[in-house]
């Protein structure tokens, strides 16, 4: 890995982020119903999109350990299902801080949360199995199989949105976007910038996973 | 306005503690890796003499 794209990386995220949060919090209009706490929005639905990605690269990782028996790949699932974990804990916690203003609770029992709740709770669960299940071949192999598993619940999170009677909004349709046109470039910054952001972190804990997976075997064999 | 201050807060939040939290792994690594290496300094130190002691001649 190279330590010059983590800079660019670095210095992109920054960026990116900076003009994200200016994005969300002035340039993007006042939501007509919900006013400004309808600007967690901006936060809320990027930390969700990315928190798929990193379980879908999970799910990839897996699947590659599986077929080639790479260590490598193992270090790149745990490393993509914990970051995975993070991102979709801020987005319970956010979602809880707007829906209680908008629909006076800080928790619903609506479809798209429980199966969101459901998809977390898989990904804990996954990382309680690798931080239980000691460090050999077989811990790797239940892994790769439950984050392959868990990433079943992805696409009933999607669709639960729009096929059962969920509370919250159906934004992206195959017609168009449900935004104003500054909210919508406000969205896309933020996407892009914790997409940076996902990269940046997801290659600074792959490259430590991978370093304690060599100082383990290190450790091994001095005894 | 509370709760859109507290949203925003809270992910920074949440993110700086699993910054500070790869961090402090980061530091322990590198103590295994500094004990290893004492440990491995330490093996070649106890090899050195035994080995010398042949190269100098052994009862014939």
């Amino acid at each position: 890995m190279t330590r010059p794209l983590d800079g660019w990386l670095a210095w992109g995220s920054l960026v990116t982020m900076l003009l994200a949060l200016l994005g969300a919090l002035l340039f993007a209009q006042t939501e007509q119903v919900m006013g400004p706490i309808q600007r967690i929005f901006y936060v809320h639905l990027p930390l969700a999109w990315i928190g798929f990605v990193a379980f879908g690269h999970a799910c990839w990782a897996g699947i590659q350990y599986l077929r080639t028996g790479r260590r490598g790949w193992d270090a790149a699932g745990a490393s993509a299902a914990e970051i995975g974990v993070l991102f979709s804990t801020l987005v319970i916690v956010t979602g809880s801080l707007w829906a209680r203003p908008v629909w006076g609770t800080w928790w619903t029992w609506d479809p798209q949360l429980v199966t969101y709740m459901i998809l977390w709770l898989i990904y804990v669960g996954y990382l309680m199995l690798r931080s239980a299940a000691g460090d050999d071949p077989r811990r790797a192999r239940f892994a790769a199989v439950f984050a392959i598993v868990g990433f079943v619940d992805v696409p009933l999170v999607w669709f639960s949105a729009r096929y059962l009677r969920a509370l919250s909004p159906v934004i992206f349709t195959t017609h168009s976007i449900g935004l104003a046109p500054s909210m919508a470039q406000a969205l896309g910054v933020g996407l892009v910038a914790w997409s940076v952001f996902y990269a940046l972190l997801f290659r600074a804990r792959l490259r430590l996973g991978l370093l304690e997976m060599q100082v383990a075997g290190l450790a091994d064999e001095a005894g | 306005m509370a709760y859109l201050f507290w949203a925003y807060s809270l992910v920074w939040v949440g993110i700086f503690l699993y910054l500070y939290s790869l961090a402090r792994r980061s530091r322990a690594l590198e103590r295994q890796v500094a004990e290893l290496v004492e440990r491995s300094r330490g093996s070649a130190r106890t090899q050195a003499p035994a080995g010398g002691r042949r190269a100098g001649g052994g009862p014939s």
